[in-house]
């Protein structure tokens, strides 16, 4: 049981590392690929507690996890940018060390607001807030649907660390949306680069007063 | 014998005039239509008559469920305005069946016809209501539909007249609803009686912020200076008929509106309300006489008038309910009449003047006074009915205007000697005021008649004016017939009116102070008959007829051209100069030699800018503050996805900071 | 019950099955009628039973429901419920028959490509289908699941132009909205917390309805906590000023029956949603004190900030989108004003969905035959469309509150609710309502009346048809003044008061 605790100690650490780490870094395959680290990590975290909680079953849902945010998600996004021959420099408009900066800062504010939630979910606060923060201080499309996801993950461990996961079901009803949606997403990306010639929401500031 | 059913008979009627317009066919049926809305108010004029008549005060109509069971009811003082609607709107339909035909063109027939008859509708459901939900469906109903009936001719000077006179209702209204129901608490539905109650129990400062909701929801809608901006522009943009039914009949809902609120659901209970209502009545009739002198715009000329009547009707209003929070009953009973009087002198010259407007203008075409002229000539049946209209409106005897203010005026100064030191200054200064003001109408009025009416028409149209159709004329006629019956009769209608039931739960004895005035009007008209007749009779036994040879005025042997005369600019000029402090006109004038040797011959251009120094003052500010917060605002939609997203996120920081 | 959700699944399958365009358009008609039917004669069937015979909501849920596959996920728990689905299901109706207007009209024009029009019709059932079972949710879950769905399916049904704005809007209305959705998922699973920490087992603290049976036992901060969440992120679905950004861009570049369906439908669902926690946090508190004022400031706030946006229109389909977050405003404020509000509530979303609907459908026929959305672009409509005209004004009077349209007495009973107990803000509050009427019957008259320059002559000549859209819309607005005028009524008032406190 010393063990389980420790790797769930370890995971936490892990999803929460890399979604910082992924804050700073400007080129698109690097940023996919620690979200897909904090994924993973969190599909560690799904199982240790799981198996914490006493379920018996955590891996079929962890396996849905794994193939969907750690292996799909990015492989899609990757998809999309490389068919329409994006740049994998990412435009943003904090610098990457002003970022990290932010970030701390986020990690301090979720340290008060968890604590005033009940069990402290310290965990999912920031992943959400930072998740939210990387979708404000970057101006790319990729960013956004990134960001978003990080948000998810932050919900997801809300679900496994607060009320120890949710029925199969309603996981898989839950993954499957937040995949379409980042589909949908993605798909929109497309068009935009597309019809802008650029992956920057810079362009997509026409509909205004 | 039971009157409800007529007035049922009356509405439906109304409302059937309103069906038969929309479906009938383009360019049909708007005889019929007006026929049928003529026959629907004429029954109900006539039923409320009878019900006057009849000596009850009070009368059920319905008692339904519709309109959260809104009780229909009839009181004397509902009554009396039902009667002056149903007459006027009577008369205007007849006046409206050959006058529209006219501009079949311009309007369309069918839409006008049928807002008409969902305007009078309003007003007449506005009487009936005696709970704030009904009263305020009908008011809004009234109101749009009268917004529609201005911009009826679609030009843009009209749609904008009809846009700021929405926003005024619309303010307005939105006035009297927050008034009702902060008086009504929790039971919003319930009729004025209980409203009435439940005002009892209301702390002193919430009744009088009630009050200034309701001086400003009525105040705006009756044209109360500073409230009265759209007045001026939106009743001449409106057909002529119409424009009869808005001044004649639409300020009294108004009017109604505020007797009912003052005197029977808000207890009176200091005389600060009341100083203000006279304030903003002085206000009115001052500011509103000086543009009617000095506008030349002759359906303008009427709105200001329209202006300066409503002042002089709130003044008295406001006399009243300072006497009464004083304890004079007598006096207060006694101003209300005359009130009441002047609003029904109002409601027949008004819209009688309004209806001669609209001929006066289909025959100069143009609006202008400057163009018109010597219809004296051409149609002269239609301009002695037109004179008698219009020194009604000046308050001269013997005509019902004057009627009104003596009776105020008389039973003022009778009582000046008993009120404390500070009463009497206020109403020393009313005195005054009125005197001005009643000097300043009649100007405006003879301007009106003279530079209109007599001389030589001063363009081609006017000088081939043609009286008026019958169906035209007739109307207007019957109009000034009755402002003379009104005259005449005055203290006879009084008596009728029985203040008693002004209000259906306060009982006010029927003493008639305006029966015992030391001028009888009716000996006063007899002398003035009979003086009328000595002269008219000596000068034709006394004249030589032999020596009497008709000639064309003599001008040191010129022809007389139009371009001689006496023009409204001119003849208001003094008045506006001794007013340009508040009126700001600017007065340009362009010379250009005609020789460029001589400076001396030159044409000369001139022009005239009034300006409007409410408008200046307090709606421009306002009207830029709005703008400028909107320009402000409308930055949010910037399209920055980020700074959307930190919108969300900001409103979740400050939602759980101010929360928690 | 599933067996009424599948229709909309065939309907959705139905437009890939089909060959022509005129095939996908009326077997979507097809399915329309027979899902919009089945729907609302359920309601109809549960309401009047209800008021009837007093039947009470968990027999008629009993009845309803086999529950055989021990699934509790839907639940229809109030009459509320039911009112929302007749709602739904007639707005869907008249949507789709003003869709086979004007998807028809589009596709002729070739704006749309056949796929477009497949894509469109296969979106909206589905939309649909995820409203009716947001509305029906009883496990958060699901319900957090149904709201994303009608985000997903509407952003294809924006972005189906595919031109530059609609991809920009379409864009700004996912992100927003899953960011919106997914900080209200975060307050549900604090709710779901808080009946696990109450006792609940996991299954059962999922569930809304034994949530609401064990509120007495919540922590009272955490709740308030979670509201917050929830209020800001289904907040930003209803579109409360400041999470409103998405709304003018979706609504303006979605076709226009698809707006009418936001506008009219998915808004009231997601105020539903709202109000169902709202319930939630009072039962908790003991009182409702604490989530009025929150909805009395989201409320007040998105009313004034609308009027002010109101003011200088240059768009008419924008417009109406503002109008929409004015109207998800009023209807906030009178969800803080105690049972009258409710009332009140209940009374406005039923004038609002009709009214704005109504609108959306007529500024689809404009922008059919001027081919703008710019309020300076169309002029003289009157000449050039009389029809459209005459109904586009009507529509603009009713949502403006002017009677015997029923937003007249709703906005009565909510001014009156207010004054009583917030009476300063509730003056503001009609100082923005005069400002919006204002601005937008100014929009309007410019709209049809302002003079054409150039081009006037030859565009009179041609008469307008009399479309399918123009019916509906008559039936429209012939509905609102029948019911604003029944509605007045105590029989209706009872029923509309028993709706509005079965929540």
């Amino acid at each position: 049981m010393i063990t389980l605790s420790l790797w769930n100690n370890v995971f936490m650490g892990g999803t929460l590392l890399f979604a910082i780490v992924m804050m700073g870094k400007p080129r698109l395959p690097a940023m996919l690929r620690y979200f897909a680290l904090s994924s993973l990590c969190l599909a560690g975290l799904i199982v240790t507690s799981s198996l914490m909680h006493g379920e018996e079953q955590p891996y079929t849902i962890a396996a849905i996890n794994v193939f969907f945010k750690v292996i799909l998600a990015p492989l899609i996004l990757m998809f999309a940018a490389k068919k329409v021959h994006a740049s994998m420099a990412l435009k943003f408009y904090l610098r990457p060390t002003a970022t990290y900066f932010v970030a701390l800062l986020i990690l301090l504010v979720s340290v008060f607001v968890s604590m005033k939630m009940p069990g402290a979910p310290y965990l999912s606060i920031a992943l959400v807030l930072l998740g939210l923060m990387f979708m404000i201080v970057r101006k790319d499309l990729y960013s956004q649907i990134i960001g978003f996801m990080t948000m998810e993950n932050g919900i997801a461990a809300y679900g496994v660390l607060m009320i120890g996961g949710f029925p199969f079901m309603i996981e898989t009803g839950i993954l499957f949306v937040v995949i379409t949606g980042a589909v949908l997403m993605a798909v929109l990306s497309r068009h935009v680069q597309e019809l802008y010639a650029t992956g920057d929401t810079e362009s997509l500031t026409e509909l205004t007063e | 014998m039971n009157f409800s059913f007529f007035v049922l008979l009356s509405l439906a009627g109304t409302l059937l005039a309103a069906l038969v317009s929309c479906i009938s066919a383009k360019g049909q049926g708007h005889r019929a239509v007006m026929t049928l809305l003529a026959l629907s108010t004429g029954l109900g004029a006539i039923a409320s008559a009878v019900f006057l008549l009849s000596g009850q005060s009070q009368l059920a109509i319905s008692q339904s469920v519709w309109f959260f069971s809104t009780p229909f009811a009839l009181s004397t003082l509902s009554a009396l305005f039902f009667f002056l609607l149903n007459t006027v709107a009577c008369l205007a339909s007849v006046y409206a069946i050959k006058y529209v035909e006219q501009y079949a063109e311009i309007y369309n027939v069918r839409v006008l016809d049928g807002l008409m008859a969902i305007f009078v509708l309003g007003m007449q459901g506005v009487l009936l209501s005696s709970a704030p939900f009904g009263f305020l469906v009908f008011w809004e109903v009234m109101s749009i539909s009268s917004f529609f009936l201005v911009m009826a001719d679609k030009q843009a000077a009209s749609v904008r007249a009809a846009l700021f006179y929405l926003i005024m209702t619309h303010l307005g209204a939105g006035a009297i609803l927050a008034g009702f129901l902060i008086l009504s608490g929790s039971s919003i539905f319930e009729p004025f009686t209980r409203l009435a109650v439940l005002a009892q129990s209301l702390p002193p400062q919430t009744l009088f912020g009630v009050f200034l909701l309701f001086l400003f929801g009525f105040g705006s809608k009756a044209g109360l200076v500073p409230f009265h901006v759209w007045l001026p522009e939106a009743h001449p943009q409106a057909p002529s008929h119409i424009s009869a039914l808005m001044s004649g009949v639409m300020l009294k809902m108004a009017l109604y509106g505020f007797l009912v609120m003052t005197f029977s659901v808000l207890p009176i209970r200091s005389s600060t309300e009341a100083l203000i209502v006279i304030a903003l009545g002085l206000l009115s009739a001052v500011y509103g006489v000086i543009y009617a002198v000095i506008e030349r715009d002759v359906k303008r000329v009427l709105a200001f008038s329209s202006i300066e009547n409503m002042g002089i009707i709130f003044t008295m209003i406001g006399v009243a309910m300072l006497v009464k929070s004083q304890g004079m009953d007598t006096f207060a009973h006694v101003a209300i009449g005359a009130a009441l009087l002047f609003a029904i002198a109002h409601a027949f010259f008004k819209s009688g003047l309004f209806m001669g407007a609209g001929v006066m203008v289909h025959a100069a075409h143009s609006r202008s006074l400057e163009v018109m002229g010597g219809f004296s000539k051409r149609m002269p049946v239609f301009s002695g009915s037109m004179l008698i209209l219009a020194l009604a409106a000046a308050a001269l005897p013997p005509f019902s205007a004057f009627m009104a203010e003596w009776t105020f005026i008389q039973n003022l100064v009778a009582n000046l000697s008993q009120m404390s030191p500070f009463i009497q200054g206020v109403l020393v200064l009313v005195l005054v005021t009125m005197a001005l003001v009643g000097g300043l109408a009649l100007f405006a009025m003879i301007k009106l008649f003279g530079i209109g009416f007599l001389a030589e028409p001063r363009s081609e149209h006017a000088a081939h004016a043609k009286a008026p159709d019958a169906l035209i004329a007739v109307p207007i006629f019957a109009l000034a017939a009755l402002t003379i019956f009104v005259g005449a009769c005055a203290p006879w209608i009084l008596s009728i009116i029985g203040f008693a039931d002004l209000t259906s739960f306060e009982t006010w004895h029927t003493n008639l102070v305006v029966a015992e005035a030391t001028l009888n009007p009716l000996v006063l008209f007899d002398v003035l008959i009979a003086l009328f007749l000595v002269v008219f009779v000596a000068r034709r036994l006394l004249s030589n007829k032999k020596h009497e040879r008709p000639y064309h005025t003599w001008d040191c042997g010129q022809p007389i051209t139009s371009g001689m005369e006496y023009t409204a600019t001119a003849f208001s000029s003094p008045i506006r100069f001794f007013f340009r402090m508040i009126t700001r006109t600017k007065k340009n004038v362009i010379a250009t030699p005609v020789l460029a040797s001589n400076p001396w011959i030159a044409s000369r251009i001139f022009s005239l800018d009034l300006r409007q120094i409410w408008y200046d003052v307090l709606y421009v500010p306002i009207q830029h503050a709005c703008l400028w917060t909107s320009t402000q605002v409308r930055k949010l939609q910037n399209g920055v996805i980020q700074f959307y997203i930190a919108l969300i996120f900001i409103a979740l920081v400050v939602t759980l900071t101010i929360a928690l | 019950m599933f067996i009424f959700l599948n229709i909309f699944l065939f309907a959705a399958a139905s437009a890939f099955l089909a060959r022509t365009e005129k095939q996908i358009r009326m077997s979507a008609l097809f399915f329309a009628v027979l899902g919009s039917g089945a729907f609302l004669l359920l309601s109809a069937v549960f309401l009047s039973g209800a008021f009837r015979y007093g039947w009470n909501v968990p027999f008629a849920a009993n009845w309803f429901y086999a529950d055989r596959m021990n699934l509790d996920w839907l639940r229809a728990s109030s009459y509320y419920v039911w009112f929302m689905v007749a709602l739904i299901s007639f707005t869907y109706l008249t949507a789709i028959i003003a869709s086979v207007r004007y998807i028809g009209e589009e596709s002729r024009e070739h704006l749309l490509t056949l796929d477009k029009v497949r894509l469109y019709f296969f979106c909206v059932p589905l939309f649909i289908l995820s409203m009716l079972i947001a509305v029906f949710a009883d496990h958060l879950g699901v319900l957090w699941i149904a709201l994303e769905g009608t985000t997903l399916t509407t952003t294809l049904l924006v972005a189906l132009y595919r031109k530059d704005a609609s991809i920009e809007a379409a864009w700004k209305f996912i992100i927003l909205c899953s960011v919106g959705i997914g900080i209200s998922m975060i307050g549900l699973l604090m709710m779901v917390h808080a009946g696990l920490e109450s006792g609940l087992d996991v299954f059962k603290a999922f569930s809304y309805a034994s949530l609401r049976e064990q509120t007495g036992l919540f922590p009272v901060d955490a709740v308030k906590l979670a509201f917050v969440f929830i209020l800001v992120g289904i907040g930003t679905k209803v579109g409360f000023v400041p999470m409103h950004t998405w709304l003018p861009d979706a609504h303006s570049k979605t076709p226009s029956p698809v707006s009418a369906l936001l506008s009219g439908v998915l808004l009231n669902v997601a105020f539903f949603v709202l109000l169902r926690f709202k319930i939630l946090t009072d039962s908790t508190l003991g009182d409702s004190t604490w989530t009025d004022h929150l909805m009395i400031g989201f409320g007040l706030l998105s009313v004034v900030v609308a009027a002010f946006f109101i003011l200088q229109p240059r768009n008419y389909k924008r417009m109406l989108a503002y109008s929409s977050v004015e109207h998800m405003g009023l209807m906030g404020f009178a969800s803080g004003l105690g049972p009258v509000g409710m009332l009140a509530l209940t009374i406005h979303s039923v004038f609002h969905t009709l009214a704005k609907s109504a609108l959306f459908f007529t500024a689809g026929e404009i922008l059919l035959s001027q081919k703008t959305t710019k309020i300076s672009g169309v002029k003289n409509l009157m000449k050039k469309a009389p029809i459209t005209a005459t109904l586009f004004a009507l529509g603009i009077l009713a949502i403006i509150a002017i009677p015997p349209s029923g937003l007249f007495t709703s906005e009565f009973m909510l001014v009156g609710a207010g004054l009583l107990s917030v009476p300063w803000l509730t003056i503001v509050l009609l100082l923005a309502l005069s400002m919006i009427a204002f601005s937008m019957l100014k929009s309007t008259m410019i709209m049809l009346y302002a003079v054409d320059e150039e081009g006037t002559q030859e565009s009179v000549d041609h008469t307008e048809r009399f479309t399918l859209t123009h019916a509906v819309v008559i039936t429209q607005i012939v509905l609102i003044v029948l019911l604003g005028l029944l509605v007045t009524t105590p029989t209706v008032q009872n029923a509309f008061t028993l709706i509005s406190q079965s929540i």
